[in-house]
């Protein structure tokens, strides 16, 4: 376990920590007041290789380590959460797992594109009655001639009305259960695809979620992504790594939180002192920048078990139950030392804590990541 | 010999009056160097000011052009062998002193603010670190060079009764492949600020150049009408001209009084208005910087306070 | 096109903190950094690569812990670096004399751009000294610059002038912060800037043969600032009447 960034790695993040402050914090509020998609920052990112972050260089990409992945999706969040769950999902559930299962065709074809940013890439997993139950899933795709045909609704896709390439799953085989799931890679103008309903959401309100909808739609046999039936192990394990982005997500988010804090309290006056003069005050902050750390570990600790090939599951789990309460407690605290002025608008703090509430809640609600850490331990 | 030279005749006669002072300690003679047209007119006022030799050297020049600057000046030094030369900070100042440095191999200080003879060496004081420390530097070499800002040194009472031997130097500097192809004046709406005995001066706190007009309300009731700016009003913003820039790259100021609006004090600023004498700032921000380096501070939004202050200034005088 | 840009690392003088009983800043412990306006001048460099093809040298002068910050420009496009590790004590005098017998010892080099000085000690000493070293011409205070194949032209700030000059390669220029705003580098470029070569050069067997310093830097002190501090806030009807009855007192009321 490695607990200090290599100068390398200290040289991306101060470069994406400057983008950061230069081009993704200053619009950030009144993206979210307005829910607009951040097209153009998504380009700029592509074009400085963040946005395509761990795609190899083979594949226009930087080929980026998980550790140094994690802190530049941590330092786009603290700019802006939305901005990093969209390059979060771009990247481990979009890229990853075509790096990870894709033939070398699907790579050279979709990779690059993902990288350049051409296209934006998305994630169909979840359906209206299938969240964490991913086997409960009702979506199909049967075999006719060189196309699969799919049909069925996705829903709560990040990214789900911009996104150009998503990679979907579908039931191929009823009587196999969760064995008899696929996975596909699906462009968005492929007949039958259809963005459904937008969802007005809490928070991360500039990353547009919505429902995909599959209708009788053509997808060529060799978008097949793995075998037939690998469907399931491949979601499984590509959301263990999307679990570490969106840990990094919930430490970005309550590190804003904490700097803001910070700032507040020793400029706020009450009582003829600073409000960082009471131990009240005090005290939350030590116990923010405590859990803030100890999350960011946990973050770095799994992507190092992820960049050295081990099993992770356990500890991206852990790494996103403690990054996601982390977050919700940290903005919280937040509000309470801004008093009143924390609860409006004029202030950033009251976007931190809406855009918190999600991470314990995708992909993989903090119940789930519980089934996972007892269920490596209790096995 | 201790020599002066600037391009600002008014630098050159304040550095005079410390080269006066400083030849005494080091049982030398102030002198001084005139480059360009006029020499002769601008000669006298330097012996009435205390030079006892003048030098007079590239008189064809329109411009001087550092190169030649340089060269010339190293020539006149090679013969004359000063112990200190004086260059005034101005850009042309800054940009022959160092070259002249390298041609002589000495030993350079650039804005010096202190200057005094230690056991035989000559010894300068120089702000470093944007304010944050005060470097005292000791030359080893002969000569030593400083550059010196306008305002460092008083001016002798010129005395146009002094006696001082004027000598023309026929000095051809040689070809350089660098020309000058044009020169002309900085957009400017004449603000003088390093003259200026009351300046207002306007930061980051202001929301619009509109709003500017508050300071200018300041400024009148204060009987001052300079107004000042911090960098990204005039560098960035650009809602005044570079003339009203204080700061470390722009205009080093030292009135009677200065008032800070808005302006956070980032230590570049407050390197170009530290010296002046009373310092007041108004800010929301009560952990701003300024107010570590001011005499009276208001906390406040400049919106609310400057009406009231003019208001209550106006009821004062 | 041959061109070197000298970059210095500097503390980040906006993170210096006094320390309150000696009074002196603390430089221990406080971030480095490329200093700003040599960002600008690399900035610079390269664009003027872009334009007219060759190679961009960086060099600096420092300890070798400066290797990990040249990178920066290294990553921004430059081509390859010199670290020059300086003798102790080194002044403007020693470190510009070694920069210039490295420019030297690289053979044909056309263009020198430095920053007009460096945000530590702001002394803008090095750039000039330099061209004098090298014996050739310096346009400083460049905001605007065009180099074309045969000749360069720079629009200078000289203060109340603005000054337009032209001159022949080789020839050193200096920039102002103004000029540009320097690139962020892509990680692709960050990750390929390990790989391009820094040869570090000791100063003892660079065969320059004065390495005495002409100034020795003896001490640096805080700077005493005498103010009276006396802050109005809350009540800001009393606070202005306060201020104006002081600054009357202090007969700045005219």
């Amino acid at each position: 376990m490695i607990l200090e960034l290599n100068e390398q790695q200290v040289m991306i993040r101060n470069m994406v920590r400057e983008f950061a402050a230069r081009e993704i914090a200053p619009g950030a509020a009144e993206r979210d007041r307005k829910e607009e998609y951040p097209h153009e920052i998504l380009k700029k990112m592509a074009e400085l290789g963040i946005l395509g972050a761990i795609i190899p260089a083979e594949y226009g990409g930087p080929g980026l380590d998980h550790v140094t992945y994690a802190t530049i999706i941590e330092e786009i969040s603290r700019a802006c959460a939305s901005t990093g769950v969209v390059t979060s999902v771009h990247n481990s559930l979009t890229a990853w797992p075509i790096i990870q299962y894709g033939t070398e065709e699907q790579k050279a074809k979709y990779l690059p594109i993902l990288a350049r940013g051409e296209k934006i890439g998305a994630f169909g997993g979840t359906e209206p009655d299938a969240g964490s139950d991913l086997g409960a899933m009702k979506s199909t795709a049967e075999l006719k001639g060189d196309h699969y045909i799919l049909n069925g609704t996705k829903t709560f896709i990040t990214s789900g009305p911009k996104a150009g390439i998503i990679i979907a799953f579908a039931v191929t085989d009823r009587e196999k259960g969760p064995k008899g799931i696929s996975a596909f890679i699906i462009e968005s103008d492929f007949k039958g695809y259809k963005v459904g309903s937008i969802f007005e959401k809490i928070g991360i309100n500039a990353s547009m979620t919505s429902e995909l909808i599959f209708e009788d739609m053509e997808v060529p046999k060799e978008n097949l992504l793995g075998k037939e039936g690998e469907g399931f192990k491949i979601a499984l394990s590509t959301l263990d790594g999307g679990r570490i982005g969106i840990a990094a997500q919930a430490v970005g988010i309550a590190q804003a939180a904490l700097e803001e804090s910070v700032a507040y309290s020793k400029q706020r006056h009450q009582f003829g002192k600073p409000i960082s003069s009471f131990q009240a005050i005090q005290w939350m902050i030590a116990d923010m920048a405590t859990r803030i750390e100890a999350a960011r570990f946990l973050v770095m600790n799994a992507a190092y078990m992820k960049d050295q090939g081990k099993r992770f599951s356990k500890e991206a789990a852990m790494a996103k139950l403690y990054s996601a309460q982390t977050a919700v407690d940290a903005t919280d605290k937040a509000i309470q030392i801004f008093g009143g002025y924390g609860y409006t608008r004029e202030y950033p703090v009251e976007r931190l804590y809406r855009d918190a509430r999600i991470t314990g809640i995708y992909e993989g609600t903090s119940e789930v990541m519980k089934m996972v850490i007892s269920g490596s331990l209790l096995r | 010999m201790v020599f002066v030279f600037s391009d600002n005749e008014k630098i050159a006669i304040e550095m005079l009056a410390k080269a006066v002072e400083i030849s005494r300690e080091l049982g030398s003679k102030p002198s001084a160097v005139v480059l360009g047209r006029d020499g002769q007119e601008k000669a006298r006022k330097l012996v009435a000011a205390g030079a006892s030799v003048v030098y007079l050297a590239g008189q064809d020049m329109d411009e001087i052009k550092a190169e030649e600057g340089s060269e010339i000046l190293h020539s006149i030094c090679k013969e004359v062998d000063p112990p200190l030369i004086m260059i005034g900070s101005t850009k042309t100042g800054k940009e022959i002193a160092p070259r002249l440095a390298s041609l002589l191999d000495a030993g350079l200080s650039t804005d010096s603010r202190k200057l005094y003879v230690r056991d035989g060496s000559i010894v300068t004081e120089r702000i470093v670190y944007s304010g944050n420390g005060v470097a005292t530097e000791r030359f080893a070499s002969k000569p030593a060079i400083v550059t010196v800002q306008a305002k460092t040194y008083d001016p002798l009472p010129p005395d146009d009764s002094r006696g001082g031997e004027i000598v023309t130097k026929d000095i051809a500097p040689r070809e350089y492949g660098s020309k000058i192809l044009k020169v002309e004046s900085m957009v400017s709406e004449g603000a003088n600020v390093e003259d200026a005995q009351i300046i207002v001066s306007c930061g980051r706190g202001f929301k619009s150049s509109q709003d500017l007009k508050l300071i200018e309300d300041l400024a009148k009731s204060l009987k001052g009408y300079t107004l000042g700016c911090s960098r990204p009003i005039a560098a960035d913003l650009k809602w005044l001209s570079e003339d009203h820039w204080i700061g470390l790259s722009g205009h080093k100021v030292k009135p009677k009084l200065y008032v800070a609006c808005g302006i956070s004090g980032q230590i570049q600023h407050v390197a170009g208005m530290r010296d002046s004498g009373i310092i007041v700032a108004i800010n929301k921000d009560e952990n701003a910087p300024i107010f570590k380096v001011v005499d009276y501070g208001i906390v406040g939004d400049l919106y609310t306070v400057i009406p009231k202050l003019v208001q209550a200034i106006n009821e004062k005088a | 096109m041959n061109i070197v840009v000298c970059a210095k690392q500097v503390v980040d003088v906006g993170e210096i903190k006094v320390n309150p009983s000696t009074g002196k800043p603390v430089l221990e412990g406080i971030p480095k950094k490329i200093s700003d306006i040599d960002k600008n001048a690399a900035e610079e460099a390269i664009r003027i690569k872009e334009k007219l093809k060759g190679k961009v040298t960086v060099i600096t002068v420092g300890s070798e812990d400066a290797r990990e910050r040249i990178k920066e420009i290294l990553a921004m496009g430059a081509d390859d670096a010199v670290l020059i590790v300086p003798p102790e004590g080194a002044d403007y005098h020693v470190i510009s004399n070694l920069i210039a017998k490295a420019i030297k010892d690289m053979g044909q080099v056309d263009l020198v751009l430095c920053g007009e000085a460096s945000i530590d000690m702001f002394s803008g000493q090095m750039g000039p000294r330099i061209a004098g070293a090298m014996d050739i011409p310096q346009l400083s205070y460049a905001f605007k610059i065009d180099a074309e194949a045969e000749k360069i032209t720079a629009e200078r700030n000289m203060g109340d002038k603005r000054v337009v000059s032209e001159s022949t390669y080789p020839v050193l220029l200096t920039v102002t912060k103004e000029i540009n705003v320097p690139r962020l580098p892509s990680l692709m470029q960050i990750l390929g800037s390990a790989a391009k070569p820094i040869k570090v050069l000791k100063a003892p067997d660079m065969n320059v043969p004065d390495l005495a310093p002409k100034v020795v830097l003896e001490d640096v002190k805080g700077l005493a600032m005498n103010r009276k501090n006396l802050i109005f806030k809350d009540d800001l009807d009393q606070a202005v009447k306060d201020l104006a009855e002081n600054l009357s007192k202090d007969g700045a009321l005219g």
